[in-house]
Order: structure tokens, then C-alpha cells, then sequence
């Protein structure tokens, strides 16, 4: 019996545009039905209108915006849509319970989580009445909740303050929040993408085995294909608002009938399969022709970039020397009890001249702090970098900074917070040029315009600021803004880690034209294990601020020596072990 | 929390130093003599300089600075000349009264400015909320002398509810002094109130969009739960500040309000002593009034430690 019916619902905004009220549909039509037992995935890129329809189902987004929800929302054969708001408190978090993504955001940050998971327990959707006896049975529940969670130390746990907590832990208590009032339904919203991949596989097996035993039908939104497969019993598959494809896991992962899956499964980095030559990306063209009917369904939606073999010439780009180079953060203080923190321990490393080196690790390795001193944002402990005739001692960098900024640049990971957002795209771009080369006037317009084509943004792009544009194109503005002054090496931190799958297919192929065709060195930094090993000739494994092992994508696939990386390894959601398990997708 | 008071008793030497070098050569650049000011314009040179000689305004600036500073380390503030009694008994029986109408009409802004804010949260539309809260804006612009020259007008000469000015100590006949507080405190209060229910507004604005809450009523709280439980706590942060900030403010006199409803407080006080020329009493209120400002905002700041947990811990 399915627990949670939608037909045909639409959902969206009242916006007041110029006096008149307009209709903004988020949701278009969306019919789709969750079993008692059983875990739906909700998959799409952003913008597909997942969250908005999670939120839908408890009524949250009433609160923050002006909605109207068109068809029928049932829970349990009633439709939700329909409650008084009274009424409808009552099946918040007795009937649906919901986890978010952010843990660290979802709680309230001055209040004890004891409090905060006492709150929760409302039986029956009322608040339990009954003073002392009601508080014990809250108790109660909140520590066999955290036991089952696996934060067996009870007591402790309830006297924290939710920042002291680590993200996977916050995301435990909210999980067993969720289940304070034994809900029937279980909706999670991303509720592992902020967290590492070996967190991340925890938190997924403790999901399951909750779900499992207490037989609540979920509802899972990612953005992840590789999540959706370990965790899914049913997929569906959204785009722009509209339910593109739904169906069993093994179909839709194995024989998806949709162009639109098709193509969003080719787009997913897997291990062994190199995209060191393009990666796949979505034609919104293509993609818009076989929706409307204009070609046929079994018309690929994709394109692969085919980079010309030969790489240029690396030219005059120096090797990069890092030697044992060591990061200590504060100091030891006689009036708090601080200890350093030592960031980066020790690391040394070769990259050869042209050469794509991807550094992989999880928060906390040291691989951001590691890339920040390459970039000279900072200055090592102890040790030295070497890059041309540019030296990065404790003593600061060596030499002239314009010029080595000409040679050395950086990709950040958030373009949305790492551009000014009252600068236009051409200012953004042109700021390096002004600073670091003697264009000036007309010659640096023209570089500028040259650079916005060289990315592939639009040329009407120039005069707009960054939040008129999408974070894929944002990316692109601030890649252009990195290989202005024509550096000979690029530290890329977590270039593609706030971007959909579909775009980050188009920033890596533009990070790998501009290598073949400049010759630049990279340091590419990222969480992704499959990215990484299917796009880097060499790739380093930081753990605790060590540099653990090098070596090729192969060899780091398959025979690495060491613990750590077989751990993230097998931590690491990847499509193409679910599916060499299960079958291969019909091509 | 040790290391956080140490250091703030060393600032604390360190400002009343300042301040008190500070007014002491500024007192000095006032025009007029003080012993020409008591004595009168009639007055033998000789009994001027005989009283200069007892004031210790003789010799030169530096030596009546170090004379002074070397008293004021002993506890020693000197004497007022207009009141003939040592400095400190003096600033001391003055600061009650001001003390007593800072402590009521911050109290009653405080719990004015949570309650409309918090009401016109829970219930947007309700005509009466939006009103007191779009008021605020005019709160702030009138001046207070203006509003309390009418409320005396109205309640004390026209409707003779309240006395028009005077003053009992809170502390020997409570009940003698209630009245006398009403008109006063209304005054403080409609313009301070205005100042916390736009600053509280804004951060509980700022924590509407909060993720937090969305937690909180998936939980099936209602919007007075959502409103009391969650965000008041976390958006009182601001107006602790600006509440700290006014209180130490109002610490320094209420002069204009004193003034009007004659209550002999620290502002009335140092207004007169300016008049009169009175050095020492105008030295020691300054320095009283740095001292108690350091102190609101180290009470401030250890009230941080209480609301934010993050703060605690670090």
C-alpha cells in the first residue's frame, strides 16, 4: 500500500511583478507514489524542483514564500493540501518526519541537542501531556534514538551544543530526531552531501538499516547517482520540474528509457573509465528536441569533447618543488588550553612541467592548506616551494609577487562567494590584466572579450554581474579571470564541487582545453575520488595533513598500498561498481 | 573567563587614566577662575589667592597634575567647592536616582521591545502589532524634552494624575515614589523602546530565513514555540549590545530629563558643577561615569558568554 501519493501536482510562487500578481510554476503535473518499507530516490540536477516538492509534502514552504500547490498531496489517504494549518502540525514529525542537509544549519545553534531532540517527541502528534512522566518517556526515547544512531555515550551527547559536534555526528542526531514521533514517512533532502565520502557511506548504511527497522517508507532526494544506487529501491528522475523517468533502481540505472537519464548517468565520473580526452556533456538543445518530439527517443542527448592529441608544448612553465613543507595553525598559549593544529605535516612533491596533478582528501587533510601556500596565500612553517625562480619559504614568497602572480593562479571552489558581486564580468576579468600586464585601454578590451569567448560564455556576458549569471557560468568568469595574465600553473580548489554533473562536465573540458592548449601545470584539489582518478595523470592522497601515496589513477585504483585509500575507495559511491554488479546499461 | 577579566581590569586602569588626564587639563582650559567664581567680583586679590592656595591651583600644571593624580591613587578626589563635602559621598548620593530611572526604563524598553516585535512575528497581520511596530521609526525622531514637556502638560497640570516633577528615593519610600518615576520613565522609554524594537526586528529578520526553523516546525512546534523557543534566543544577541550600550549611555546623567522633572541626579549634578566651576566634583563624576561604563560593558560582554554558547566555549 503506498504511504504517500501525489497526482498531478503543481507547485509555485506568486511573485509581484509591477503591481500585478504573477504565476511561477516550480513543479509541473508531478504524479509519483512512495511504498510502506521501501526508499525512493529523487534525483535531479538543480533547479529540477526536488526540494521545492519535499517541502511541499510537510507544508514548510508556506512559512518563507507565497506558494500555491495545485492537485492532490496524500499522506495515509488524506490530502494534505487541504489541512488547516492546525491540522496539519500534526502530521509534522508524528506522520513525515524530515532531515535536511546542512546538519550544522538544521540545529539550533544555541540551544543543547538534549533539548532540541525533546522537542521532537510528540506521539501522536500532539505534544505529550502529562508533565514529569511525559518528560521521562522523551528521555527515554531520545537515548535509545541516540544508541541507535550510534552515539552510545547518551548523556554526553545531550549536553552538547550542536557546533561541538563533527558533521557526521550532527547528522546522526538529526536522524534520530526525525524519528522522535515514530514517523511514517521519512523525507531526507541531501542529507549526506556536505559530508566526506567515508562519513557519507556511514551515515547512508545507518539511513538503510533505520529505515529497515522501523519500516518507515523514505523518501531520498540526492543529486548523486552513485548515493541513489546504494540506497534506492525505486528512482525517479527529475528535470526543470517535470517527472522525466520513474522506476525500479535496476531499470532506471541499467535500461533507463529517458534520453535525459541516459545522458545524466554518461555524465557521472566513474572509476575506471578515463575522460581524460572530454567529458560528456548535456545539449540542452538536443536534450529540448527528443522531449518535444522533434527527434527521435534513442537519439544520444550528449556530446563528447575530443581534445586534439597532442598536448602544445609545455614551453617555459617550471617544474613546481614543494619540500617538506609543513603548516602549524596557532600557537601555544599559556591562558587557553590550545594546542596547534598542524595542518600540512611534512609533504613533498614533484609536478612535472604541463602535468595534471589531482590531490584528493577529505575535510580536514590538509589539501586546501597545501594548495593555499603553492597559491602563496600562505606561508609554510617550515620547508620551501619552488616554481621557477620563485621560492615560497617561512620567510614569505622571494622575489617579485606581481610576477609571481603572473605565473601561479587560483580557481576557487564557491564562484558565487569568491567573485564581486557588484563587479561586471568584464571587470572581473580585467582587473588581473590591469594589475599584472600593461594592457591597457582598447588592447584590454579586446584580451577581455577574448577570454569571455576562449570559456565559452556568451558574449553578451560582459556587462552583467555575477548573480545574473549560472554557477556554471560564474565558474567560467572566474577561470578567465585565473588564465588572464597566461599563468603557467593553476591551483584549482573544488572547482566543480558546487556544480550539477551536466556543468561540470563543461568546466573540467575547459579546464582540460586550456591545459592542451597552454601547457599549464595543475593542481587540482577535490573530495571526488572518481573525478579525480578518471581526469589526473598522477593523483596524491592526503590523511591528517600527510601526503599518504602518489601514483597514476590506475595504480591508485587498483593497487593501492595503503589503508586510507582503500577505505575511500570502497566508501566512494561509484556507479560503475553497482552497476559491473548488475548488469550493463543497454546502449 | 579569568584571563577575559584580567584583561579587562588592566583596560579598566587604563581608561580611567586617560580619562581622568584627559579632564583634568580640559577642566583647567574652562574660562574662569574657580576661587574668582566663588568669591565673587568684589573680592580682595589677597582672598583669592589665599583660596587658590587651599584648592591647590597654584604652582605649576604639571605639579597640580601630579599633586592630583598622587590624591586620587590615595582614594582622595578632593572636595566640592559648592558642596563642601568630599567628593565621593556626593557623586554617590546622586547616583541613585539615575541609576533608578536607568535600571526601570531600560527594564520596561527591554520587555516593550520583545513583546511588540515578537507579536507582530507570531501574528503579521493583526492591525494593532504593525502599527506600534511602524511608530518605532517616529519614537526615534521625537525629541524627549518635547515629550516630556507635553506629558507634563497633560498629565500633571491638566489632568493632575501625576506630579510634575520631584523626587523620593526608591529606596526609603517606594511607595512616595512611584508617581514621581511615571513621567520620567515614559519619557526615556518611548524613545529607547523605538531604538530596541528596530534593532531586535532586524535580527529576528535575519533569523527568519535560518535553516534551523525549518527544523523546528517540521517538528510540528506551532509559530509561538517556533517564534519564543527559537529565534528569540538567537536574535536577542544584537539588542543586548545596543542595550548595554545605552544603559552605560544613560549612566553618564540623563541630563535634559533630570533637568525637567528637577531630579538630582549624576547629569544635573555635573551640569551644576561645570557651572559653578567646580573642579574637583566635575573630575570625580567623569571618572565615576567612565568607571561604570566599563563596567555595563563587561557585564555585556560576560552576558555574551550566557546567550551564545559558541562564545563559552572559545
Amino acid at each position: 500500500m503506498s504511504l504517500l501519493n501525489l497526482t498531478d501536482v503543481t507547485i509555485g510562487v506568486t511573485q509581484d511583478t509591477a503591481g500585478h500578481e504573477e504565476r511561477l510554476d516550480l513543479v509541473h503535473g508531478l504524479t509519483l507514489d512512495v511504498v510502506a518499507g521501501q526508499t525512493l530516490c529523487v534525483v535531479g540536477e538543480s533547479g529540477s524542483g526536488k526540494t521545492v516538492t519535499a517541502l511541499s509534502v510537510v507544508r514548510l514552504l508556506e512559512f518563507v514564500a507565497p506558494v500555491y500547490t495545485e492537485g492532490e498531496i496524500a499522506v495515509g489517504g488524506v490530502d494534505v493540501t487541504r489541512l488547516g494549518a492546525e491540522q496539519m502540525r500534526a502530521y509534522r514529525g508524528a506522520r513525515i518526519g524530515m532531515i535536511f542537509q546542512e546538519a550544522l544549519d538544521s540545529l539550533n545553534p544555541a540551544q543543547r541537542v538534549g533539548a532540541q531532540l525533546l522537542e521532537a517527541y510528540r506521539p501522536d502528534g500532539v505534544p505529550a501531556r502529562g508533565g514529569l512522566k511525559a518528560r521521562r518517556a522523551a528521555e527515554a526515547k531520545a537515548k535509545a534514538l541516540l544508541a541507535e544512531v550510534g552515539l552510545t555515550d547518551t548523556a554526553r551527547i545531550m549536553a552538547l551544543y550542536p557546533h561541538q559536534m563533527s558533521g557526521g555526528m550532527q547528522q546522526r542526531v538529526m536522524i534520530a530526531m526525525a524519528l522522535m514521533s515514530d514517523p511514517d514517512i521519512l523525507i531526507a533532502d541531501e542529507p549526506t552531501t556536505a559530508l566526506d565520502v567515508t562519513t557519507q557511506a556511514e551515515i547512508l548504511a545507518l539511513f538503510q538499516r533505520v529505515q529497515r527497522e522501523h519500516r518507515t517508507a523514505c523518501v531520498f532526494i540526492t543529486h548523486d547517482m552513485g548515493v541513489a544506487a546504494e540506497i534506492a529501491d525505486r528512482i525517479a528522475v527529475m528535470y526543470r520540474g517535470r517527472l522525466v523517468e520513474i522506476g525500479d533502481k535496476l531499470d532506471i540505472l541499467t535500461a533507463p528509457r529517458h534520453p535525459y537519464t541516459r545522458a545524466l548517468l554518461e555524465c557521472v565520473p566513474r572509476l575506471g573509465v578515463s575522460r581524460r580526452e572530454g567529458f560528456p556533456t548535456i545539449s540542452e538543445a538536443r536534450l529540448r528536441a527528443v522531449t518535444e518530439g522533434t527527434a527521435g527517443r534513442d537519439e544520444p542527448v550528449t556530446e563528447t569533447l575530443r581534445l586534439p592529441d597532442a598536448p602544445a608544448p609545455v614551453g617555459d612553465t617550471p617544474p613546481l618543488g614543494i619540500d617538506r613543507v609543513t603548516k602549524v595553525y596557532g600557537r601555544r598559549s599559556r591562558l587557553a588550553r590550545r594546542s596547534p593544529v598542524r595542518a600540512v605535516n611534512e609533504v613533498s612533491l614533484e609536478i612535472a612541467p604541463g602535468e595534471f596533478f589531482g590531490l584528493v582528501g577529505e575535510s580536514g587533510s590538509g589539501k586546501t592548506t597545501l594548495g593555499r601556500m603553492v597559491a602563496a596565500l600562505e606561508t609554510p612553517t617550515s620547508g620551501r616551494i619552488a616554481f621557477g625562480e620563485h621560492q615560497i619559504t617561512p620567510a614569505g614568497l622571494s622575489g617579485d609577487e606581481r610576477a609571481f602572480r603572473r605565473q601561479a593562479q587560483l580557481v576557487f571552489q564557491d564562484p558565487q562567494s569568491s567573485l564581486d558581486p557588484r563587479h561586471t564580468v568584464a571587470r572581473i576579468i580585467a582587473e588581473p590584466l590591469r594589475e599584472l600586464t600593461p594592457l591597457r585601454g582598447g588592447e584590454l578590451d579586446r584580451r577581455v572579450a577574448e577570454l569571455i569567448d576562449e570559456v565559452g560564455l556568451p558574449a553578451g556576458c560582459a556587462d552583467r554581474l555575477p548573480a545574473q549569471l549560472s554557477g556554471g557560468q560564474r565558474q567560467r568568469v572566474s577561470i578567465a579571470r585565473a588564465v588572464a595574465a597566461r599563468p603557467r600553473l593553476i591551483v584549482a580548489d573544488e572547482p566543480t564541487s558546487a556544480l550539477d554533473v551536466s556543468v561540470q562536465g563543461q568546466v573540467m573540458n575547459l579546464l582540460l582545453q586550456l591545459r592542451r592548449s597552454h601547457g599549464i601545470s595543475f593542481l587540482f584539489i577535490t573530495h571526488n575520488l572518481s573525478l579525480v582518478l578518471s581526469v589526473a595523470d598522477r593523483v596524491g592522497v592526503m590523511y591528517g595533513g600527510e601526503l599518504i601515496e602518489t601514483g597514476t589513477p590506475h595504480e591508485i585504483a587498483t593497487s593501492s598500498a595503503h589503508d586510507y585509500t582503500r577505505r575511500l575507495l570502497a566508501a566512494n559511491p561509484d556507479l560503475s561498481a553497482y552497476i559491473g554488479r548488475h548488469g550493463h546499461p543497454s546502449r | 573567563m579569568a584571563a577575559l577579566l584580567l584583561r579587562r581590569l588592566r583596560d579598566l586602569v587604563l581608561i580611567l587614566l586617560i580619562v581622568g588626564t584627559m579632564m583634568f587639563f580640559v577642566v583647567r582650559l574652562m574660562p574662569g577662575d574657580p576661587a574668582m567664581a566663588i568669591l565673587g567680583p568684589t573680592a580682595r586679590p589677597q582672598d583669592v589667592e589665599a583660596l587658590r592656595q587651599s584648592m591647590g591651583l597654584t604652582g605649576s600644571l604639571w605639579n597640580q597634575y601630579l599633586s592630583w593624580l598622587g590624591n586620587v591613587v590615595q582614594g582622595d578626589f578632593g572636595t566640592s567647592i559648592t558642596y563642601h563635602a568630599s567628593v565621593i559621598p556626593v557623586v554617590a548620593e546622586h547616583f541613585l536616582p539615575t541609576l533608578t530611572l536607568a535600571v526601570i526604563s531600560t527594564a520596561v524598553s527591554f520587555v516593550v521591545a520583545v513583546v511588540v516585535t515578537f507579536w507582530n512575528a507570531v501574528a503579521p497581520r493583526n492591525p494593532v502589532a504593525a502599527l506600534l511596530t511602524r511608530l518605532s521609526g517616529l519614537g526615534m525622531a521625537i525629541p524627549d524634552f518635547w515629550i516630556a514637556l507635553i506629558l507634563v502638560l497633560v498629565f500633571a497640570v491638566t489632568l493632575r494624575w501625576f506630579p510634575s516633577s520631584g523626587y523620593v528615593s526608591i529606596l526609603s519610600d517606594p511607595a512616595a515614589a512611584a508617581p514621581t518615576l511615571v513621567l520620567p520613565v515614559i519619557c526615556l522609554v518611548i524613545g529607547q523602546s523605538a531604538l530596541f524594537i528596530l534593532t531586535l526586528r532586524e535580527s529576528v529578520l535575519g533569523e527568519l530565513p535560518q535553516t534551523y526553523l525549518r527544523t523546528a516546525r517540521v517538528k510540528g512546534l506551532s509559530e509561538r514555540q517556533v517564534m519564543l523557543g527559537h529565534v528569540l534566543p538567537n536574535a536577542l544577541m544584537p539588542l543586548v549590545t545596543q542595550l548595554g550600550s545605552n544603559f552605560a549611555m544613560m549612566m553618564g546623567g540623563i541630563v535634559i530629563i533630570e533637568s525637567i522633572f528637577v531630579i538630582p541626579g549624576l547629569g544635573s549634578l555635573l551640569l551644576g558643577a561645570v557651572f559653578t566651576r567646580d573642579f574637583p566634583l566635575v573630575q570625580g563624576v567623569t571618572l565615576f561615569v567612565a568607571l561604570m561604563f566599563v563596567l555595563v560593558n563587561l557585564l555585556v560582554d560576560l552576558s555574551y558568554a550566557l546567550l551564545d554558547p559558541k562564545v563559552r566555549v572559545s
